[in-house]
């Protein structure tokens, strides 16, 4: 698969989606990451009173072979997503010509500028903002993870016994509610930066509007004969990474040194998660317009075979 | 000059049960809580997504024939009972927020916040009403002879 991270001046030519002109976004220097975690630190801060305590005992599903996932005994795991915990330093160690040294990535949601978690969301509990933070409405979230699926970095985590799926049929219906990083839309509303960013103390994480944080991305890659991650995966995102190094390298470092699973997404190049039905899109808008077409065909014919 | 009863042929009224029941089908398979749930679809699989698509296709091709026949020649003969005007309404609803979501999922537009929500909601129970209004319907069929369109009083096609 061809890699659709950007090399300094090999920017992608597949189509970026379009943002809206508010649109804003984070550049996250992985060579200035020092991993210390004050970014997890602050965003557990706000998170921990965002996530109810799972009703126990939770109510086990039957008839199927879906399990109950359960992390409200592990609440302070920071070493990976969990529900109670949107955002963890993925590292480890990368072997270059100057010898090994340490990396270090703040992962979280990387908010698509055309989120395919928000298409697939049965209910609509995931929306996007329009200046870009998607996130997830837990009054209409019962847990079905149909965004989980759906994401290209499988980011939202699910806390099962927790949400509106309780009030129906808790053993049939739902699972409980899926949770992840919401880009602090309340403070990004507001015009401030989200905690992660203002929390960093290296000045690893950059936040500005959408448009002039690419122009950034691109001069530090530049600048770096460096690559650039989230400009084109899944056709745009509002979360760019620059190092100095391919990301691909990451990538390979993080499968040796079993950096990656569950709640430990990858950096694997990201095509555009639902590219087959995109195809179709436009084929679909034609219907009607093909419909009106041969009616009036029809109608002339009749009006014509009238008059004879 | 007699003029048809009716105002559609006899495939395009299958035609167009057929799409309207692919559609109720491809479209509540698409709500995983209960089908992956038990095992009838596999989450990471969006063919039920594109074969939706497909019929939406189908049905908005059909609608659209339909809607521009009847505005250029089926108004002066046809009219509406109570149970088909709402009808028209509840599938004008669906179309309208289906293409809408359509229009969403594709890279160059989108919509934000509620107004997202409003359409995902109106799509959706749109569909369970219309569902409950077709078995509703296919009763009041059976025991009353009720239909969508009945002729004009005056006009050619009265029987």
């Amino acid at each position: 698969m061809p890699s659709t991270t950007a090399r300094a001046g090999e920017w992608p030519k597949q189509k970026i989606a379009k943002t809206d002109e508010s649109a804003v976004a984070t550049l996250i220097d992985v060579d200035a990451c020092t991993g210390c975690g004050a970014c997890v630190t602050a965003c557990r801060k706000r998170s921990a009173a965002l996530v109810p305590m799972p009703k126990l005992p939770i109510p086990m599903p039957k008839g199927t072979r879906v399990k109950v996932q359960d992390w409200s005994d592990r609440r302070d795991e920071t070493d990976c997503l969990t529900p109670y915990n949107w955002l963890y330093i993925q590292s480890c160690t990368l072997d270059t010509p100057d010898g090994s040294r340490q990396v270090h990535l703040p992962r979280r949601c990387m908010h698509c500028i055309n989120p395919p978690c928000v298409s697939r969301c049965a209910t609509g509990a995931m929306t996007q903002n329009q200046r870009g933070p998607v996130s997830i409405d837990h009054d209409f979230c019962i847990g079905e993870a149909d965004c989980l699926f759906a994401c290209p970095w499988m980011i939202p985590r699910r806390q099962s016994g927790i949400g509106p799926y309780l009030r129906f049929a808790p053993e049939y219906l739902g699972n409980g509610q899926t949770y992840k990083c919401d880009f602090c839309k309340d403070t990004v509303d507001q015009g401030a930066a989200p905690l992660c960013v203002t929390a960093c103390p290296t000045g690893a994480m950059h936040f500005g509007p959408y448009a002039e944080i690419v122009r950034r991305a691109a001069k530090m890659a530049e600048e770096r004969d460096g690559d650039v991650f989230g400009y084109a995966e899944n056709s745009g995102t509002h979360t760019l990474y620059v190092f100095s190094r391919p990301f691909r390298d990451i990538e390979a470092a993080l499968l040796k040194q079993d950096g990656l699973g569950p709640g430990r997404p990858s950096l694997r190049p990201a095509g555009v998660a639902m590219a087959r039905q995109n195809r179709l899109l436009r084929f679909v808008l034609a219907a009607p317009v093909l419909g009106a077409g041969l009616a009036c065909l029809r109608v002339l014919r009749e009006r014509n075979g009238g008059r004879r | 000059m007699m003029v048809k009863s009716s105002l559609f042929s006899t495939p395009f009224k299958w035609l167009w049960g057929m799409a309207v029941l692919c559609a109720f089908v491809t479209g509540f398979l698409q709500h995983p809580f209960l089908l992956v749930r038990y095992g009838i679809l596999q989450p990471v699989n969006h063919g039920i997504v594109v074969a939706h698509y497909w019929v939406a296709s189908v049905l908005l091709f059909l609608g659209f024939y339909a809607l521009v026949v009847w505005v250029l020649s089926g108004r002066a003969r046809f009219r509406f009972t109570r149970i088909g005007g709402l009808r028209v309404w509840m599938l004008l609803a669906m179309g309208v927020s289906g293409m809408l979501l359509i229009l969403n999922d594709m890279p160059v537009i989108s919509f934000y916040g509620n107004a997202y929500l409003a359409l995902k909601i109106i799509h959706f129970w749109g569909g369970v009403l219309l569902f409950l209004f077709s078995i509703v319907h296919f009763f009041l069929r059976i025991f009353r002879g009720a239909t969508y369109l009945v002729p004009v009083s005056g006009a050619n096609g009265k029987q």
